[in-house]
């Protein structure tokens, strides 16, 4: 039985009260494992990620990470351990690519003011797992929104954390960067980090996770292997539009019926 | 092991504080020799001659030494308040003066002109004690607007403290069309600001406040790069992002203002230093806070110097040569290098 990372117990969170965007909600992530949090827009699906990452606080239920309550963590402890990739990214001032990996290193620094050998060699080895290993003296600036996708995941795989949540992490890829950062998600997975994605592509994604959590309107309508998810009548309901999975092997496309609209 | 990654070792940050020691240095070298009137320096440093006899000793240090070091620590102050405006409005437009520093520090000395009040406090002019107090109360104005549910996002920072600027331009607009010739005339020239000087009482009006809130600033370099990445990115990597807004604000805030009430409001030094630092050492705080600072001292004595010398024996104010050098210069760089600035 793999240890569990995160559970989360009877969660309920909205941004404003009277504006409840998670309905009681159950759930885990165990050590080693690729979960996708799938379902349509305005679902919570984000919103799930920021609360694992420590930016809100539940307003009633639990979350317990790495066997604490993440209410616990102090910012600094838990950014040593969980790495959050929001859906957009911004970065101001022209850093080279090597500086932005370097700055996920900050939550190792303690205070210091240079960057030590430790943290130069973890950036250089991120860079080179994400296979950015030439780009060290590029502009961030520069880059185009997918090149920067790269360096962002660069950032975040330096500062070596147990478990990374990513918020659609492949929306600015194209089909072969696509595979090979989720192949890489994949590698991360197998030598023991958690992690969490929030996708769009839900065929795409089913390839590589273990396990896709569908979520409808605040409540998590399926949790299990993506071959029982992937299944048409309950995408159909959760999506509100009728739905057709073809499949080839492993791989799943997921079809919306354009003559569709109706989910009955 | 060379990984290409520009980190910055105790060597490479040393490297660069000596170069911008060196030319702040040079700046300091060359500035006591000209001026209106020539001085002769072996008389000067003559210490047999008694100083009533000496005119060139007491010029050099009663007037022109004095103006150095006042150019050096207000050039200084400015250059890294605005560094550390434009870290955390994340906004390379921004200067020490976008948030109503200045023009909350010029309705304080416009306020104290146009109402007569000649007092002066433990011998503190009421012009720079009014000067003083208004920019750090336009500051905290701001700051209050800005307010959204405990959060101050840099959007509305900015358009507060745009609004604020031309609220108070307006006011002191209306006391100047109130104001008689000859406080008209005081107004004019405090807004053209002054390195004026007899004697070290103003830089004692901004040096405590360099040396404390500089160092406030460096120890937080760090954190001012990762909050380049947004406040969602800074807050996950473990940065107290409300406590490093606060704490950068009000030692931006007190630089600034220290330096406006002595000075007067000079502009651009706040806004280019810190760019020209950031094309030449990249966009690293650690590097552009105390580059900014040494390099923002050095340009200030320099321009003051040009102000005193190019059509001598009269002197231009120096906030019309900080701007009248500046802007072409920082022009061109931005030509040659607009990649490297444009965010």
């Amino acid at each position: 039985m793999p240890e569990s990372l995160y559970i989360a117990s009877n969660l309920t969170f909205g941004y404003h009260p009277g504006g409840t965007v998670l309905h009681d909600i159950n759930f885990h992530i165990n050590q080693g494992e690729f979960v996708a949090l799938i379902g349509p827009n305005g679902a919570g699906k984000s919103t799930i990620l920021k609360l694992l990452a420590g930016l809100h606080n539940p307003v009633s239920g639990e979350i317990n990470f790495n066997g604490r309550s993440l209410k616990n963590f102090p910012g600094r402890e838990l950014a040593r351990m969980v790495a959050y990739l929001p859906q957009e990214d911004e970065i101001h001032f022209p850093f080279t690519v090597g500086e932005v990996v370097m700055l996920g290193r900050w939550p190792h620094s303690g205070g210091a003011f240079f960057d030590s050998e430790i943290d130069q060699d973890a950036a250089s080895n991120a860079m080179r797992i994400v296979g950015i290993r030439d780009w060290a003296g590029r502009l961030i600036t520069e880059l185009s929104g997918g090149e920067r996708a790269r360096v962002i995941l660069a950032k975040a795989i330096a500062t070596q954390p147990l478990c990374l949540l990513l918020d659609e992490p492949v929306s600015e890829l194209d089909l072969k960067n696509q595979a090979e950062a989720y192949q890489l998600l994949k590698t991360l997975a197998v030598n023991g980090a958690g992690i969490v994605v929030v996708a769009h592509d839900v065929g795409g994604v089913s390839r590589w996770a273990d396990r896709l959590v569908l979520l409808s309107e605040g409540k998590i309508v399926a949790d299990g292997h993506p071959s029982d998810v992937l299944n048409e009548n309950l995408l159909a309901e959760a999506y509100g539009i009728s739905v057709k999975v073809i499949s080839d092997g492993d791989d799943k496309a997921v079809f919306a019926r354009s003559n569709g609209g109706d989910a009955s | 092991m060379n990984t290409g990654i520009r980190a910055l070792t105790p060597l490479r940050f040393w490297s660069w504080m000596a170069a911008f020691v060196g030319f702040t240095v040079v700046c300091v070298a060359i500035a006591p020799i000209f001026g209106s009137h020539n001085i002769d320096f072996l008389k000067a440093l003559d210490f047999s001659i008694p100083l009533s006899e000496n005119p060139d000793r007491s010029i050099l240090f009663q007037a022109r030494l004095p103006r150095i070091v006042l150019a050096l620590v207000a050039g200084g102050a400015l250059a890294v308040s605005g560094a550390s405006m434009q870290a955390l409005l994340r906004n390379p437009l921004a200067s020490p003066f976008t948030l109503g520093v200045a023009s909350g520090g010029t309705l304080g000395a416009a306020l104290v002109i146009f109402f007569g009040i000649g007092a002066t406090v433990f011998e503190v002019p009421g012009t720079v004690l009014g000067a003083f107090i208004f920019s750090l109360a336009t500051l905290a104005i701001v700051w209050a607007l800005s307010n959204r549910n405990g959060r101050h996002p840099t959007g509305l920072l900015l358009l507060a403290g745009v609004s604020v600027n031309f609220f108070f331009a307006a006011i002191v607009l209306l006391l100047q069309y109130l104001s008689d010739f000859e406080q008209n005339f005081a107004l004019i020239r405090w807004m053209m600001g002054s390195l004026d000087t007899v004697g070290y009482k103003s830089v004692w009006g901004i040096l405590p406040v360099l040396i404390i809130f500089s160092l406030v600033l460096f120890v937080n370099a760090r954190s001012f790069n990762i909050l380049a990445l947004g406040d969602v990115q800074a807050q996950t990597a473990g940065v107290n992002v409300r406590k490093l807004q606060i704490a950068g604000f009000i030692a931006a805030g007190l630089l600034a203002g220290a330096a406006v009430s002595q000075v007067g409001p000079i502009g651009f030094v706040g806004l280019i230093v810190p760019h020209a630092v950031r094309m030449i050492t990249g966009p690293d705080y650690r590097l552009v806070l105390p580059g900014s600072l040494l390099a923002g001292a050095g340009f200030l004595v320099l321009c003051d110097l040009i102000s005193r010398t190019i059509i001598a024996p009269v002197e231009l104010p120096p906030g019309i040569i900080t701007a009248m050098l500046g802007a072409p210069f920082f022009l061109s760089l931005l030509r040659a290098k607009a990649k490297e600035l444009i965010v």
